[in-house]
């Protein structure tokens, strides 16, 4: 399988990319996959948290964010960018609230705290870990979909009540993501999956 | 301040023209004449047997003045209130009928046709005076204000703020409450229930809103709110006669009016102009 | 470092081993949030019972009803089509709803002042407000009743 892989992309390439060497092509590749088996990771979490029945609505662990933050760790913030659209796009196609209002809370939340998160890896990588990291993401991204809700929605600022409960649930969900995503970037460092292909 | 004082006059003297209480009123001299002639009458008065003639004609006779032939032998006025003989009603049916309304535009005069005959315009003074009291102040050059003749009401302008101004609607069942409330400006809001003048006998409630075809009271609604540009409690009154379905047809047909009605049983039919416009309270 | 429980058994364990990993900068950063998140709580209107059920749609205010009233359940018509609210002893709840994800009928009762429902994809909001709270003031005050 690996030598097919090579064969395919060496003859592929002849005229195209003189300027990659072996390894640096097999490196891309290897990237490309995993982003993609991350991608879609990151679309069924989002699907099963859809499925879990909450006990208490409007706060959600988003699981979803371990897998971002695992690609913003592990390649940068222009992937997890991408990563994070197609998780909204294609976990609402399925759930069937594409172009729903809540697509679109999902959608700019998601951007705006992958954004957050990858400036502040790209900042302050060593000071803060992905813990730290993780919980400024939930909180950036329930904040941002507060707001969202309070101007084009519910334009009350009652909503704001709820302000303390989901502060709270982001810290502890955002801590919890954290570490997971700690463990998740540690193990694909080691491993390299796809170098076992 | 002058404004509201001559508001006030205006009013005043509406009543005074119009009530069967005061015996040189103007409706006291037009009923002792009923039968043998027309009484001159003053400008607005005469604009207001018109404008009664108008609702009647609008609602097929369900409202009309000259039922007080009628309300007179139920004495709401005394607050106990006495249930006529059905003879005695029968008797008197055939004195109403607003058709035999003589008005000559040129000497400006009002006359009944039949003997014995009586108006009653409680059911059109009300919302007569608010409108003309309006009027009044707005000549008087002011910009915003709200009238209130006993739940007859009439908004202009708006609140400090640019507010719009809020009016409750009375719960027909209980009293301290109400069913349900609206923004408004510029228009007036107005309600016929079966709770203002009325007495119990053997568990039945007579109120004082009576059904010009059967010389009762009418049975269809509790209440009916009308919301309307000017003032027209008979238009209210009217509806609460024709019931809720027809009531409702009506209000439907008229673009100039939006109303709810509480049928009998406290059921709430909305027109659907009103319907985005009302915010329920408690009772309802 | 920690508390006494905290170095003991498989719990604290964790407990420490979690701890090890975190950065200053993480510890500093969760201590702050904690506090900001904790401190919020005081900035809330004061909670309490005996509240108003305000009910909104699209077009604003639709309801404003007593909390301890008989049961009763109200149909709210919004985008999607008609929300049912059921309020009654003390109590108020989203009964039925129209939108895909039900989060407004799985909150369950609401009894407290502040508390509130919120059917985004009806557009529909149940509030709690104090009887006392300056909106419900404002918006149960009547420049006029017609009767």
């Amino acid at each position: 399988m690996n030598s097919d892989l090579e064969a395919m992309t060496s003859t592929n390439s002849l005229n195209r990319s003189h300027s990659l060497n072996r390894s640096q092509r097999r490196e891309k590749i290897n990237r490309t996959v995993l982003l993609s088996l991350l991608s879609s990771l990151a679309v069924i979490l989002f699907i099963v948290e859809s499925a879990i029945p909450n006990p208490l609505p409007y706060l959600r662990l988003g699981l979803a964010n371990i897998v971002i933050m695992a690609v913003i760790a592990l390649y940068g913030l222009r992937d997890g960018l991408w990563v994070s659209f197609l998780r909204s796009m294609v976990g609402s196609l399925l759930i069937g609230t594409f172009l729903g209002p809540s697509f679109w809370l999902s959608i700019s939340g998601g951007l705006v705290s992958t954004m957050a998160m990858g400036l502040m890896y790209r900042l302050f990588s060593p000071f803060f870990s992905l813990v730290g990291i993780s919980v400024v993401g939930a909180y950036v991204h329930s904040l941002t979909q507060m707001v969202l809700v309070f101007v084009f929605l519910i334009k009350r600022k009652e909503i704001f009540c709820l302000l303390p409960v989901i502060l709270m649930s982001c810290l502890i969900s955002g801590f919890i993501n954290g570490l997971a995503a700690t463990f998740l970037v540690e193990h694909l460092r080691k491993v390299r999956p796809i170098n076992l292909l | 301040m002058a404004a509201i004082g001559r508001a006030f006059e205006v009013m005043q003297e509406i009543e005074n023209q119009a009530s069967k209480r005061i015996p040189s009123s103007l409706t006291s001299r037009i009923n002792q004449a009923a039968g043998r002639g027309s009484i001159p009458v003053s400008a607005d008065f005469f604009e207001m047997i018109k404008k009664s003639l108008e609702y009647s004609r609008l609602t097929e006779g369900a409202f009309d003045i000259t039922i007080g032939a009628v309300t007179e032998l139920y004495h709401f006025e005394d607050g106990q209130g006495t249930l006529p003989d059905p003879s005695a009603i029968r008797q008197k049916l055939p004195l109403v009928g607003y058709q035999q309304i003589q008005l000559d535009e040129e000497r400006r005069t009002v006359g009944l046709g039949r003997p014995g005959a009586m108006i009653d315009l409680g059911g059109i003074a009300k919302g007569f005076a608010v409108n003309k009291a309006v009027e009044s102040l707005k000549e008087s050059g002011i910009k915003a204000g709200i009238v209130n003749a006993g739940g007859d009401i009439r908004l202009f302008g708006y609140k400090p703020g640019h507010k719009l101004w809020r009016i409750g609607i009375q719960h027909p069942r209980k009293p301290d409450q109400v069913i349900a409330s609206l923004e408004i400006t510029d228009q007036s809001i107005v309600t016929s229930g079966d709770y203002e003048r009325f007495f119990i006998r053997g568990g039945v409630r007579y109120h004082h809103i009576l059904d010009p075809k059967t010389g009762y009271p009418a049975r269809g609604c509790q209440s009916v709110t009308i919301v309307s540009e000017t003032a027209t409690d008979a238009m209210s009154a009217g509806i609460f006669v024709l019931g809720p379905e027809k009531g409702m047809a009506l209000i439907e047909r008229l673009p100039q009016i939006e109303g709810l009605i509480i049928d009998r049983e406290g059921k709430a039919f909305v027109s659907s102009g009103l319907r985005s416009r009302l915010v329920w309270r408690d009772s309802h | 470092m920690f508390p006494l429980a905290f170095d003991q058994g498989w719990f604290g364990g964790i407990a420490i081993k979690v701890f090890r990993r975190l950065t200053w900068g993480d510890r500093i950063l969760i201590l702050l949030l904690m506090l900001i998140s904790l401190g919020s709580f005081f900035f809330l209107p004061a909670r309490g019972k005996n509240g108003r059920v305000i009910i909104q749609a699209e077009q604003g205010i639709i309801g404003l009803y007593s909390l301890d009233s008989p049961r009763r359940v109200i149909s709210v018509s919004g985008p999607l089509g008609s929300s049912r609210v059921e309020i009654g002893g003390g109590r108020v709840r989203m009964l039925s709803s129209p939108c895909p994800n039900q989060v407004c009928t799985k909150a369950g009762w609401i009894e407290q002042q502040g508390q509130m429902i919120c059917c985004v994809p009806n557009q529909v909001l149940i509030r709690i407000v104090g009887d006392e709270s300056k909106e419900n003031e404002s918006s149960l005050h009547l420049d006029g009743v017609t009767r």
